[in-house]
């Protein structure tokens, strides 16, 4: 892995950000750094490992009870663009 | 009336309920002071006419005799809580217009017991920094110099470093911070304070802006082990809205203080004395061991085999979680927007305005990890390592009852600011030694042992078990006794 | 099974299905905001659904329940510890840029459900599994020119999708599959099954191979939103892989889009790049992990399910397959049809059956009513055919009775009673019609003792017209019988 394979534009348009062709080298070099550094983990054998996400307990519910909601003019509040109390995007064709 | 600020929050608990002064009186110190400290950085946002508002309130209440636990107490919180109706930025350009319509729940609980905030901390952008150099609002600075270069500003440390230099220049009585990597323990050292990161589930994470989810936890920063103590009791308990937080009941954390550590178990791990470790750093932990052994303690040498990946493994989880966290700012419901022809123009552009670099490339390696082909390798290797770092630690507890190490492997960056490295790992090494405790979902606290040669704060870092918080008070409160470490001195202005 | 005969030689059509069904819940799944349908935008949204900065999601319960009690009926693998995980992108309505759904671990795994075909066959239909998630929000688009608007009502309801093993093999299979899993989750109201409302609607896989063959390669049919569609899609897309592939040309795995007005599918505009969800745990969310207890007394609370009751029917009340069939499929039927025969003296259950099939469905069906808006009610329909089988009305009266029924809501014994319907019993009165009969037309029982025959019902009709159609047919055709052969 050391070679590590790093489509950049696919990467920027999975986390809609885009680039100059300068900022992508930018990017390209420290993600490789990055990656090269962490390939230090390949020498560990993981393979009978289960992997954890985090702190685990049961997780709690909640009641099906309707105690939220009704709060358009604070959902709104903060929109750059709305009109007729919903959020307004470019137009989306399906 | 500056006096009124350099006292520690237990003694304005004492005066304020003694009435030797109000809250009112207290909270104008404080509010003065910030603009003293204006140079530090320290807020992005501040509401001192509702600290002042809130003291009037505190001061009716304490009349009545209806005081409540932290009546008249002046703090700040960290600009990544967020708080209704108060501009709430995680320090990124993508949320500088954000005003909350509602209030997480540890500064509500904060408020709830009477505190008085003064506004909002800086930290790095998103929480993803150790220094606040990747703020939108500019780096905050670290009110102690070096004796070398006393010229030279120095980071406070991050992400909660905006946190950690307001409370050691005597601006609040204590704060909140938060910690994924070490984000309260590595500023609380280098800024000469005390920091504590709660158990994972301790606190609520319900309204803090989410960095990583698995791993951020919000703790108290104060002057000293007492003081964050008492703050960790208003902040910690369990939330219906949080399904990450337990429900476990709170002690009273500020009530074991003096219990001692006698016949306490302090685990060396030998996997933590690294190349890097500053050898006063290493003096010092030598220090701790004596302290801790002098009052009772036993030490015993202990091994945290898979140490050496904690690092590579949090940088790979950390930004994973990230990329799916600020997934949501995209310029449509809240935040800044650049307009677009299309949707998908519209999110690039908002995204690629608001987020600095570093937010930037966390994004990016953490799309990149998770992307088909790759989730594997990375992700999933990290996941599993995580689980063996976790498993080092529960070996280890069989043992002994606390883990000693440094805070961190050097005294306050050597780096000045605007001297930062371009390599993002090499500010990466520094979280080395709280890394681990957040993967695997420890408490640990940071307590001042002393300075570098260089006049600079060092800190010592006590790991407990799964809610050992009691056990890192009492025994953070030994090494603050036995280090006798000098605060940082009171100026006007720094 | 059958196969599809082409130019070139057969073809074996495989089909799987990916139902998603909205949980009947009050509150969403992760937050306490209001399900139902028809408010105004935004108003049924918390910060949690609008992917506020530092809103967490907390299950609900009863959704789980919800899940847990579908598997049952699917005779399904119900998982003790579940997971729930992130699928990201970004997309207008999706306000977190990713859904929280299951992906490796889900609540349900395998388990079947069977299917009657018309020939009378049933068929076992694999369930891979089901997963719960949420739904997104829904986009508007006609309010101006150049942009969408976003209503985030919608966003976090509780979705269940049901994957199903590519065990169906042609759109009638699809139909009876889609039907006979709506009538299930109706029973167990679960879901509401509304397809043209939105609360259920299928993705359909489709794809051809030569018998023995491995599967070919598939075109997902998005969002079908009706039963029927969902059979005209399937049809529109066997003709036209076959078509491709009888020239030797190559299905282009994609998804497509049924249009109902056109009758045929067709791709989506295919995006510019390609889709990478990048799935993995929700770090907000701790595995789900369900109780034996728990799954237990679910099962304990299950009503009865249409399958036992089709067969409860045969056997209890001696019904044949189709009535048993129709009866249990629907639950408002099979409550119908029991509280009928329940308040029936003469418990003639099959007769109940047929007139409730038959004569009330005719007319419920001309006035445009569901059965729950049925004018007749179960206790009048079980008093008319019990006046039917003591004799009081004929049957054929008693269709009369029904039409007034169905206007006045009236009890039929007062309908008979007031218009005087009551059949004439009475030997010596219709012996004297009969005669009156008889009398007036000489010649025509001449020629009906002269072997014509047919004539017997001529002079049926006749005494029927003099006696109003009370007679009693039995009676009438035995007196007269005796007569003419006398």
């Amino acid at each position: 892995m050391s070679e590590h394979e790093l489509d950049i534009k696919k990467i920027l348009w999975l986390s809609r950000l885009k680039a100059t062709q300068q900022e992508q080298e930018a990017f390209t070099t420290s993600l490789h750094q990055i990656l090269n550094w962490v390939s230090l983990m390949e020498e560990v054998d993981v393979s009978s490992v289960e992997p954890i996400a985090g702190l685990i307990q049961a997780m709690p519910r909640r009641e099906d009870i309707v105690n939220d909601g009704n709060i358009a003019e604070k959902i709104l509040q903060n929109a750059p663009d709305k009109a007729f109390g919903m959020f307004g995007v470019p137009k989306v064709v399906e | 009336m500056t006096d009124l600020c350099k006292i520690t929050l237990a003694k304005a608990l004492e005066g304020l309920k003694a009435k030797e002064f109000s809250a009112t009186e207290l909270t104008k110190a404080h509010v003065s002071r910030m603009e003293d400290l204006s140079n530090l950085n320290a807020f992005i946002t501040t509401t001192p006419e509702l600290a002042l508002q809130e003291a009037q309130k505190s001061d009716e209440r304490i009349q009545k005799g209806e005081a409540l636990p932290l009546d008249g107490i002046v703090i700040a919180n960290k600009d990544l809580f967020c708080t209704q109706n108060v501009r709430t930025t995680a320090a990124s350009k993508i949320l500088e217009n954000f005003i909350p319509p509602y209030e997480s729940t540890v500064t509500q609980k904060l408020k709830d017991a009477g505190t008085i905030s003064l506004g909002k901390l800086n930290l790095d952008e998103f929480a993803m920094g150790s220094s606040t150099l990747t703020s939108h609002f500019g780096s905050s600075v670290n009110p102690w110099r070096s004796k070398k270069f006393p010229d030279k500003k120095l980071f406070p440390g991050g992400s909660s470093g905006g946190s950690s230099a307001i409370v050691a220049a005597y601006g609040a009585l204590g704060v909140t911070g938060t910690d994924t990597g070490g984000s309260i323990r590595q500023p609380a050292s280098f800024c000469g304070i005390v920091g504590l990161k709660p158990t994972y589930g301790r606190c609520s994470r319900r309204g803090i802006v989410a960095f990583a989810s698995s791993l951020d936890q919000a703790g108290p920063m104060a002057r000293t082990v007492e003081d964050t103590a008492i703050l960790l009791k208003v902040m910690a308990g369990f939330d219906p809205n949080d399904a990450t937080s337990v429900n476990m009941p709170v002690p009273d954390y500020a009530s074991v203080l003096k219990d001692g550590i006698k016949g306490k178990k302090i685990g060396i791990p030998k996997e933590y004395l690294v190349e890097g470790l500053d050898a006063e750093m290493d003096d010092f932990w030598k220090k701790g061991m004596k302290w801790l052994e002098e009052n009772g303690a036993e030490i015993i040498n202990i091994s945290l085999p898979h140490t050496k990946y904690a690092l590579p493994t949090y940088y790979i989880l950390a930004p994973a979680e990230a990329s799916s966290n600020l997934s949501r700012y995209d310029g449509v419901r809240y935040g800044s927007r650049v307009e677009g022809s299309s949707l998908d123009e519209l999110y690039e552009n908002s995204r690629s305005a608001g987020f600095g670099s570093e937010v930037k490339r966390r994004i990016l390696i953490g799309t990149y990890v998770l992307s088909a082909g790759y989730y594997d390798a990375y992700y999933l290797k990290a996941q599993k390592l995580r689980s063996l770092i976790s498993q080092d630690f529960t070996k280890a507890f069989e043992k002994v009852d606390m883990i000693l190490t440094p805070t961190t492997p050097t005294a306050a960056f050597a780096i000045a600011i605007g001297e930062e490295p371009k390599d993002p790992v090499s500010m990466y090494l520094n979280d080395i030694f709280t890394v681990t405790t957040n993967l695997a979902g420890l408490p640990g606290i940071s307590v001042p042992c002393g300075l570098s040669n260089d006049g600079l704060p060092l800190g010592l870092q006590l790991i407990g078990k799964p809610f050992g918080e009691e056990d890192l008070i009492r025994a953070g409160y030994v090494i603050e006794q036995a280090a006798g470490f000098t605060p940082l001195e009171f100026k006007e202005k720094y | 099974m059958k196969y599809i005969e082409g130019k070139t030689g057969p073809w074996e059509v495989v089909i799987g299905l990916e139902v998603h069904a909205q949980i009947i819940s009050k509150a969403k799944l992760f937050s306490g905001a209001d399900t139902s349908f028809g408010a105004e935008p935004n108003t049924q949204v918390s910060f949690v659904d609008a992917g506020f900065p530092g809103m967490l999601p907390v299950i609900n319960t009863f959704c789980v329940t919800q899940a847990i009690k579908t598997g049952l009926a699917l005779n399904a693998k119900i998982n003790e510890r579940s997971v729930f995980a992130r699928k990201n992108y970004f997309y207008a309505d999706l306000p977190s840029g990713y859904q929280i759904s299951q992906f490796e671990h889900p609540i349900v795994g395998l388990g079947y459900l069977d299917i009657e075909l018309e020939n009378g066959e049933t068929k076992r239909i694999g369930i891979t599994r089901l997963h719960m998630e949420q739904d997104a929000g829904k986009s508007f688009h006609d309010q101006h020119p150049t942009k969408s608007y976003i209503d985030l009502n919608r966003a976090g309801v509780a979705l269940m999708e049901i994957v199903s093993e590519p065990d169906l093999r042609s759109s009638e299979e699809v139909m009876a599959y889609l039907k006979k899993l709506r009538a299930l989750l109706r029973c167990l109201e679960t879901c509401d099954g509304n397809m043209e409302e939105g609360s259920m609607r299928a993705d359909v896989n489709v794809s051809l191979r030569r018998p023995g063959e491995p599967f070919g390669t598939r075109a997902e049919i998005k969002n079908v939103n009706s039963i029927r569609f969902a059979g005209q899609a399937v049809e529109y897309e066997i003709a036209r892989q076959m078509e491709i592939l009888e020239e030797g040309g190559t299905i282009v795995q994609e998804t497509r889009l049924f249009d109902s007005a056109k009758n045929e599918t067709r791709s989506m505009r295919s995006k510019e790049h390609a889709q990478d969800y990048r799935y993995f745990t929700d770090p907000d969310l701790p595995p789900l992990i369900l109780t034996k207890e728990e799954i237990e007394a679910v099962k304990a609370s299950m009503p009865e399910l249409p399958d036992s009751k089709k067969a409860r029917f045969m056997s209890e009340y001696g019904l044949p397959s189709y009535d048993a069939e129709l009866l249990s499929g629907e639950k408002e039927n099979a409550l119908f049809y029991e509280s009928a025969v329940k308040s029936s003296t003469s418990k003639s259950t099959k007769l109940i059956s047929n007139w409730m099939l038959g004569e009330l469905f005719a007319v419920l069906n001309k006035m445009n009513l569901a059965l729950k808006d049925s004018p007749i009610s179960a206790e009048n329909l079980a008093k008319l055919v019990d006046l039917i089988t003591t004799d009081v009305i004929s049957g054929k009266i008693a269709k009369d009775v029904l039409l007034i029924m169905a206007e006045t809501s009236d009890d039929p014994e007062k309908i008979v009673e007031e218009k005087g319907l009551k059949q004439v019993t009475d030997t010596g009165a219709i012996e004297k019609i009969i005669d009156e009969v008889l009398s007036a037309n000489p010649d025509k029982v001449t020629e009906y003792r002269s072997g014509k025959d047919k004539l017997f019902g001529f002079f049926i009709g006749q005494i029927m017209k003099v006696m109003s159609g009370k007679g009693n047919p039995g009676m009438i055709n035995d007196i007269l019988k005796k007569k003419l052969d006398a």
